[in-house]
């Protein structure tokens, strides 16, 4: 069987996206500490954000910077890095707005550990348990 | 005057999020006010949109005057309004409730943040349910979520779980916003553009099969997530139960809905119904998930001792039923589905209010503690026995009209299964819902606790929500009828 090898330098971005978006999804489910929950977010958020930017690269062409004395004739569409920029703020809210939770659960806890967060909560009867 | 109405769009999601930033700058009491003047000023606004509109739909407001594609849209048809109409309202019944004795479950300190978020909730529920385009849709999702985050956080003053609630919520919601964005970029590159109409159209022209399979399981996986379906459901519980109520009113009501409805638009009116991967999707995946999701909060919600632990397990059996109902792919189901979230809007909102009225009245925040509630607070008591009747599917309710014309839709479609599936989900709240009508009417309570009073901001609120269920449960007529006319416009849009 052949494998082309340019098939997978032509997708290099996408491997990179896919190894990245799994590697933070695995942090934020795996991991027990609620900072490093969210860091696992913000890696996999930012997976998101090269798959959008790589998304708007065009093969030969230059930054899309209109000059007028010389307009580009191939340039990039920048429409993604666009939508990315929004993408950003969002996940960096999301990120202040974990962080300030996670101060208030030590505030409260005395711990940003998952289990002993539940250990904790175990005392107490409730049919919240999972 | 005219360019007033001209961009009344713009201005319905503009005006709550102006107010929100003066609210954050007033003192507690004069923000409650605030807030709870422009909520209602909103669910009036948006009655009387609705009928100065009428016939005028689908209307499509160009922002800053650049037409779409390459502009953002706000696009208010026959099946957006009425989630305009539904989110207006509950937002109405949560401020006032907040103004009321909501307010009063967190510090007074808090509550100019707590209105402030609450309006930012509100118009960026508004903006989800109007906007035009995939990428505004994403950051309205998103406002509505943070804004989210830190509303179900106020629960953690009184009940310290309710911040870890906050964050469980948090990570489940910023992955669902996530998982939607990706969708949005398979969905551009498959077709260069974020308008939906246009999107619907470059799909028609130019498939492209393997991008278009992809970007739509991202965004289904995405807004269910957001909606809570099972097995996405784990964050729901923690956060409706240990909110603060105001906030859970307005989540329960409407936060889920406006998902599912974001899910029908991009399903039938952007990709089709008879969209291969959609049809696969949705009947492969949402059709068992959601009857999964009946039978399993059916049955945790009638095991369930503590009130809102209950009232939430049973939020994620409905939501089972909009996914059901979502799966079925009929303009039928559709309409029934567009019925059921209004359904269930009002009675939950109502339920939420009205439970937390009752619970100053007694001791305890079980189901048992309701014992006797008609002779402790008699408003509230109606209020929340009409709510739960409209849960059981009590004729004369709108939850009855809405199991209905989702039963008459399965049937159309000849899945018996499915029949089955929610007929069994309408018998679990006749024991669980007809449990708490018992102990609500039917046992004496003992005497009502001393120097107890309740709000009139609370109770009003929930008494003309239930009402609400019951008229338009006798008179469904109008109500179906707007509902089939917008399911109509939403399949046929992806025809065009």
């Amino acid at each position: 069987m052949n494998i082309d090898l340019t098939d997978f330098t032509a997708r290099a971005n996408m491997i990179a996206v896919i190894g990245l978006m799994m590697a933070g999804l695995f942090v934020t489910f795996a991991s027990g500490h609620l900072v490093k929950r969210l860091v696992g977010l913000s890696l996999f958020q930012t997976a998101i954000f090269i798959f959008f930017i790589t998304m708007g690269k065009v093969t030969g062409g230059t930054a899309p910077i209109f000059e007028p004395n010389d307009p580009p004739a191939l340039y990039a569409n920048p429409l993604p890095s666009v939508l990315i920029l929004t993408a950003i703020v969002v996940s960096l809210a999301t990120l202040a707005v974990g962080l300030a939770i996670t101060v208030r659960v030590n505030e409260g806890y005395g711990t940003v550990e998952s289990d002993e967060i539940a250990a904790a909560d175990a005392r107490i009867e409730s049919d919240l348990a999972a | 005057m005219n360019a007033i109405l001209n961009h009344s769009p713009a201005i319905f999601v503009a005006l709550p999020f102006v107010a929100a930033a003066i609210a954050f700058l007033c003192p507690p009491r004069a923000a409650a006010w605030l807030t709870a003047i422009v909520a209602v000023l909103l669910a009036v606004l948006a009655f009387g949109y609705e009928a100065s509109t009428e016939g005028a739909r689908p209307l499509i407001y160009a922002f800053g005057g650049f037409a779409p594609p390459a502009g953002i849209t706000f696009r208010i048809d026959n099946f957006n309004i009425i989630a305009i109409i539904l989110a207006a309202c509950v937002c109405a019944a949560a401020a006032l409730h907040a103004l009321g004795d909501g307010g009063k479950e967190i510090s007074a300190k808090r509550l100019p943040a707590a209105c402030g978020l609450l309006l930012l909730e509100a118009g960026a529920l508004l903006g989800v349910a109007s906007t035009g385009d995939a990428f505004n849709m994403f950051v309205f999702l998103e406002v509505a979520s943070v804004a989210a985050y830190g509303l179900v956080a106020l629960g953690g003053e009184r009940d310290r779980r309710g911040f870890k609630a906050a964050f469980d919520y948090l990570i489940f919601g910023a992955l669902g916003a996530s998982f939607y964005v990706i969708g949005v970029g398979f969905l551009y590159m498959a077709t260069g553009t974020l308008n939906f109409a246009d999107i619907a159209a470059h799909l028609q022209m130019r498939p492209a099969p393997q991008l278009e399979a992809a970007a739509y399981g991202f965004l289904f996986t995405g807004l269910a997530l957001k909606a809570a379906l099972f097995p996405l459901h784990a964050w729901l519980p923690r956060a409706y139960a240990l909110a603060p109520s105001f906030v859970t009113s307005l989540l329960a009501g409407v936060g889920g809905a406006i998902a599912i409805l974001a899910l029908a638009r991009i399903s039938y009116g952007v990709f089709g119904a008879d969209h291969p991967m959609t049809s696969a999707v949705l009947q492969m995946i949402a059709a068992p998930l959601g009857a999964v999701a009946i039978i399993w909060g059916g049955l945790r919600a009638t095991y369930a001792k503590d009130a809102r632990v209950m009232l939430a397990f049973s939020a994620i059996a409905e939501m089972g039923f909009l996914f059901l109902g979502l799966s079925l792919g009929t303009v039928a189901a559709l309409a029934a589905v567009l019925v059921k979230i209004v359904a269930d809007g009002l009675s939950k909102s109502s339920l939420f209010i009205a439970a937390a009225t009752l619970r100053r009245f007694s001791t305890g925040s079980t189901v048992e503690a309701w014992r006797g509630g008609l002779s402790r607070h008699p408003a509230s008591a109606v209020a929340l026995s009409i709510a739960l009747a409209n849960t059981l599917g009590a004729p004369l309710t709108l939850g009855f009209v809405a199991k209905w014309l989702l039963l008459d839709a399965a049937i159309g479609k000849g899945w018996a299964w499915a029949v089955v599936v929610m007929a069994v989900g309408a018998i679990l709240p006749v024991i669980y819902a007809g449990r708490a009508l018992e102990k609500l009417l039917f046992q004496p309570g003992t005497q009502p606790r001393e120097g107890v009073t309740a709000s009139p901001f609370s109770v009003i609120p929930a008494l003309v929500l239930s009402a609400a269920l019951v008229v338009a449960g006798v008179a469904s007529a109008p109500l179906v009828d707007a509902a089939r006319a917008g399911a109509n416009e939403l399949t046929a849009g992806a025809n065009r």
